[in-house]
């Protein structure tokens, strides 16, 4: 069974809305607010809710124009459920209800993180095998130990700070570079010497092995790429592509280490990359040099499914659906911290 | 029939033909918009989707989170239905149907209120936002403080002429500062 699902995924600051058909991908459009949170650094709420009211509906008629499809073929929608931004969350939500409603089809309340994991179905990977994926980004920094997309997913760690993707914001800013920080923080390294300065990693001494092998923390490496950046800058000797370099090797050298320590541990020689830091070349090359050197199989989803999108969150729900999972009850709510353990919403 | 979905206080859901009301469901609870939203939806619908030729949305005043919860399902139902959507402030519902010089204030929470003026059934100033206890006294206008909106009320304010509209009732801007520059950590 190759169910016909449209997805709909409102978690941050991107409106996105993807049509499938099992895991062929027909359609994925994304409209997103970036540009409206430069100005303050970060995404903003109220902001990012704002914009998802406007582009909404629109979108969801994008999608369907360019997978050809209408309403009435969908077997079912599904839509981000958490985690996320709850203001953000909502109008999704409200808006596949709705939608579901009107036109008669079941709604899947579905977890954001688990629909990272199931872009590469859509990109042709191995979804049935086991995995570790590394989902990296703006709202999100977590290690999954993934048995089975459907039905066993386990977070192994996360943040217990900042996200990733944050880090590189905050530390943008400190540099003077624009939003979003990745980019920018990618070209200013362009020129810099990655170990010219050795930053924290955190959470990697021997003392947080034990409780926090698994967790990421940024804020210590943020506050020392800031004490960094006064030194220097007070004695006239800033070099900002150095400290870019050096700031975004610590970065991914943590997000690494951790994922093959991941892998080393549950015995399981896959990992999967997803998120929005996936566009950071250096995690990438980082990733794929580690990962052949340790034997472990790398995936890495095109960019376009790797942000945040629609069709990660539908190909979620067609494998659900084909699996005969009832779609989540009336009355479900939005779960802002929701765990990539919960796969969908009862 | 005219599908309602007012989320500007509660949720609220109605059905209506004319100038009678098919159905009607509301749930006054102001945090639970995005939960009974598929409930109430399906209660009213009913058998009665194919019957359904427009939609109309309160826009607000109301508090942001909640209102835009029932401005979205108004257009995403429209869509689903197949039929054009359309908004009316929330307001018009209670102020429409007033004879004479009449006040109309719901609650925007953060101790504001939001006030409308009508006269013979015509919104003339509004809606605006005020301190929950300064809200300006308009003379010879009898002051309704309203505590539910009821979406059969947007329908009527249609048919009465109300101004359609399509964008959502803020009234305040988003909530942010750009940042300044970064403080120093070290002294």
């Amino acid at each position: 069974m190759r169910p016909l699902v449209l997805g709909i995924e409102t978690s941050c600051d991107e409106t996105g809305v993807g049509i499938v058909r099992g895991d062929e991908l027909l359609a994925n459009v994304v409209a997103s607010s970036m540009d409206l949170h430069a100005r303050f650094g970060g995404v903003v709420p109220e902001i990012a809710a704002r914009a998802h009211l406007e582009a909404m509906e629109p979108t969801i008629q994008r999608a369907l124009v360019e997978a050809g499809v209408t309403l009435d073929e969908l077997d079912a929608i599904a839509v981000t459920a958490g985690p996320g931004l709850a203001g953000a969350l909502m109008v999704g939500v409200g808006a596949a209800k709705a939608l579901g409603v009107a036109a008669g089809k079941p709604v899947h309340g579905v977890n954001h993180l688990v629909g990272h994991v199931a872009a590469d179905a859509l990109a042709g990977g191995p979804i049935e095998q086991e995995t570790i994926a590394l989902l990296v980004s703006g709202g999100h920094t977590s290690l999954l130990h993934v048995r089975d997309i459907d039905a066993d997913v386990r977070t192994l760690g996360e943040t217990i700070d900042d996200a990733a993707g944050e880090a590189f914001d905050k530390v943008a800013r400190l540099l003077g570079l624009g939003y979003p920080g990745g980019p920018s923080i990618d070209a200013a390294a362009v020129d810099g010497d990655p170990t010219a300065i050795r930053f924290p990693r955190g959470l990697t001494a021997p003392k947080d092995r034990e409780r926090h092998r698994f967790d990421f923390s940024f804020s210590g490496l943020k506050t020392a790429v800031a004490r960094h950046v006064e030194r220097s800058a007070d004695a006239g000797e800033l070099s900002v592509p150095d400290v870019a370099a050096s700031f975004r090797e610590a970065v991914v050298d943590v997000l690494v280490t951790k994922a093959l320590d991941a892998c080393a541990h549950t015995g399981v020689p896959r990992l999967l990359l997803g998120g929005g830091v996936v566009a950071n070349r250096r995690l990438r090359e980082l990733a794929a040099e580690r990962c052949e050197a340790a034997g472990v199989a790398l995936r890495v989803p095109p960019l376009s499914l790797c942000t945040d999108n629609g069709a990660m969150i539908a190909g979620l729900g067609a494998r659900l659906v084909a699996r005969g999972v009832a779609p989540s009850a009336p009355g479900f709510g939005v779960e802002s911290t929701l765990d990539a353990g919960v796969i969908q919403i009862a | 029939m005219i599908l309602a979905i007012d989320t500007s206080l509660g949720t609220s859901i109605a059905l209506v033909d004319g100038d009678r009301v098919v159905a009607a469901r509301d749930e006054h609870d102001t945090r639970r918009h995005a939960e009974v939203l598929d409930v109430l939806l399906s209660d009213v619908l009913g058998e009665h989707r194919h019957a359904v030729t427009q939609v109309v949305a309160g826009l607000g005043p109301g508090a942001f989170t909640g209102l835009r919860i029932g401005i979205v399902a108004a257009r995403t139902a429209a869509l689903g239905l197949g039929v054009p959507w359309v908004g009316v402030c929330s307001h018009d519902a209670v102020g429409v149907a007033e004879a004479g010089l009449v006040q109309v204030t719901t609650d925007v929470r953060r101790r504001e209120r939001a006030w409308s003026l009508y006269d013979g059934g015509q919104r003339v100033q509004g809606p605006a936002l005020a301190p929950a206890a300064d809200v300006p006294i308009v003379d010879g206008a009898r002051r309704i403080d309203a505590d539910w909106i009821g979406a059969a009320g947007l329908v009527a304010a249609l048919h009465a002429g109300a101004e359609p509209s399509r964008d959502a009732i803020y009234l305040r801007d988003a909530d942010a500062v750009p940042s300044a520059a970064p403080k120093r950590v070290a002294r």
